[in-house]
């Protein structure tokens, strides 16, 4: 069974005539990492707070793991930017992935007082900011924030792990860095990550969904993605919003390079 | 400290420019100057300024302010009496330190530091419920209530709505009028302070800590939520450490104006130096009423200058 299900899920924001989200199908499996592609406001970041649960679909159905109405410890986000809490620990922030695992009362001093820091301290190693358990998130650089948002989620041992545009403004070591992070040991879990970086996508992921307007352009292996399918996805999304477009592949001779520097 | 410009030809084309910018018929140019609209903003403000004219001037008539009688040669005597009597202040050992240890003015100014920190710890653990109760974005707006059903969130509105109603009375009500309330609850004392200000300034700390959480940002709550964590976590770990600094400062300075009402608590009987003010203005006692004036301006202005200190610290 499909870990991850889109039904025809359509998502229009209170405000605004035009879906973010428009009927959307698509399914992921157990194991299977995916990079979502496109231009901004293609609806990417529509699509995952809808797979969280975050946002509820107007029409269509978002299921896990076949549940239409998931708990929401299955999926776990890196919000964009973070979305830490920038006077706290990087411990106490991490530890706060915890909280769905924990009995109600627990859960409310654990952030204050982790009783098992071990966990944490281990995926904080992993990610190589051990030694930043202690220090404020707002004293961190943008790079090591991504990563505590990372460790955040994967603390949370969700079997969809998602991730929105985890190497925004990351240099090319980083932004590997957090992808690899991301994606170790996938076994029966899946990985979603919008990525504003196409040739990031095309090296790391085994399967590529190009989003514009809300719908889905394509979806194939990423073997199989050729410089006509990333054309068209921004060309059209550049004459339907009548702007320039905001991105385009690299030449693939310079993997990493990020289009928006 | 800036530096000198650069260079002078540097400003003249600056000029130059700004000069052409005026002459030239720059289609946005116009377009933004006529986008102000009605009248240029010193005309604006001119009317503003008649308005506020016209309103001071109605409110000093109902006032009754009268400039002349404040300079008449009566009241400039009755002042210099009122200063005469008055010194030396009363600093005798009977009246500071009083007969027993309940008693004199040093115990009153003691009184009037406890009451005002007992009374601001009430506040704040009456205020703390309440104003969970009274943020739209705990009890039914934000990303913690998407998919939640209409009548769970017309239920939370309902709440959050009585709770500021009831914020608003705690508030509105003011503090030496509960004070006097609780006077013939619980009778003469420094404890009917303490409920008074307790009272009256949950209602205020209520209203300005929900007022808060409401301004938070939804990214860490959504994040947090989003783990799987309750509602009530929510609150405690995604948006109250938000604004714990902001917290703090303002409860400190709502302790400041706690010591400043506590100083006129006991005009109503309950407790404090504000006894001593009354005591001493109604037997015509103006040397020990200097005394206690002194201690009161002491008072505040050492408050003012340690939650001032402890403030700088927590930012």
């Amino acid at each position: 069974m499909s870990l991850l299900g889109f039904h025809d899920v359509t998502k229009t924001y209170d405000g605004t005539t035009k879906p973010a989200v428009a009927d959307v199908s698509l399914t992921v499996d157990p194991g299977e990492d995916v990079a979502i592609v496109g231009p901004s406001g293609a609806g990417k970041t529509t699509f995952l707070r809808l797979a969280t649960g975050a946002l509820g679909p107007d029409s269509g159905r978002v299921t896990i793991d076949g549940d239409p109405d998931p708990d929401r410890t299955q999926t776990a986000l890196v919000y964009q930017e973070g979305a830490l809490l920038e006077r706290r620990s990087v411990l106490s922030n991490v530890v706060v992935g915890t909280l769905g695992s924990q009995s109600r009362l627990r859960g409310l001093l654990e952030p204050f007082y982790p009783r098992e820091p071990e966990r944490a301290i281990q995926l904080l190693e992993r990610a190589g900011i051990a030694e930043y358990a202690d220090t404020r998130v707002d004293q961190l650089s943008s790079g090591e924030r991504q990563r505590v948002a990372c460790v955040r989620a994967l603390i949370q041992e969700s079997r969809l792990l998602l991730a929105d545009e985890p190497t925004a403004n990351l240099d090319p070591t980083t932004s590997q860095r957090i992808l690899d992070l991301l994606s170790a040991d996938l076994d029966d879990r899946s990985l979603i990550v919008v990525i504003h970086d196409i040739d990031l996508a095309l090296d790391h992921f085994e399967r590529v969904v190009g989003f514009s307007g809300g719908t889905i352009q394509f979806d194939k292996p990423a073997s199989r993605v050729s410089a006509v399918d990333v054309d068209r996805l921004f060309d059209e999304s550049a004459t339907a919003a009548g702007s320039t477009r905001p991105t385009r592949a690299q030449p693939r001779s310079k993997p990493g390079m990020q289009p928006d520097q | 400290m800036t530096s000198p410009p650069p260079s002078s030809d540097r400003s003249a084309e600056s000029q130059s420019l700004d000069r052409a910018a005026v002459c030239s018929p720059d289609p946005n140019r116009r377009e933004a100057s006529e986008g102000l609209g009605r009248g240029t903003p010193s005309k604006r403000s001119l009317t503003w300024l008649i308005v506020l004219g016209i309103i001071v001037s109605l409110a000093a008539w109902v006032t009754e302010v009268d400039p002349v009688t404040l300079v008449s040669a009566d009241a400039r005597q009755q002042m210099w009496q009122f200063v005469a009597d008055g010194v030396p202040p009363d600093l005798s050992a009977e009246y500071l330190l009083g007969r027993t240890v309940r008693d004199g003015l040093l115990w009153a100014v003691i009184e009037t530091i406890a009451i005002s920190i007992v009374g601001i710890v009430l506040a704040v653990c009456l205020a703390i419920p309440l104003a969970i109760a009274g943020t739209s974005n705990v009890t039914h707006t934000g990303p913690m209530y998407t998919g939640t059903s209409r009548v769970r969130r017309f239920s939370g509105h309902l709440l959050q709505r009585l709770t500021r109603g009831i914020l608003s009375f705690l508030r509105a009500v003011p503090d030496l009028v509960w004070g006097f309330l609780f006077v013939t609850a619980v009778g003469l004392g420094p404890f009917a302070g303490v409920l008074a200000l307790g009272i009256h300034n949950a209602g205020v700390l209520g209203k300005i800590y929900a007022d808060f959480l409401e301004d938070t940002d939804p990214a860490p709550a959504e994040a947090v939520y989003s783990t799987g964590a309750t509602r009530l976590q929510t609150v405690f770990h995604g948006i109250v450490p938000q604004l714990t600094p902001t917290l703090v400062s303002y409860t400190l300075y709502r302790w400041e104006c706690a010591i400043r009402a506590a100083t006129i608590l006991g005009f109503v009987g309950a407790g404090g130096i504000g006894y001593y003010l009354t005591v001493t203005i109604t037997r015509l006692q103006y040397q020990k009423l200097v005394t206690a004036i002194i201690a009161v301006f002491v008072l505040v202005v050492a408050a003012d200058y340690l939650s001032a200190r402890l403030r700088r610290k927590l930012v």
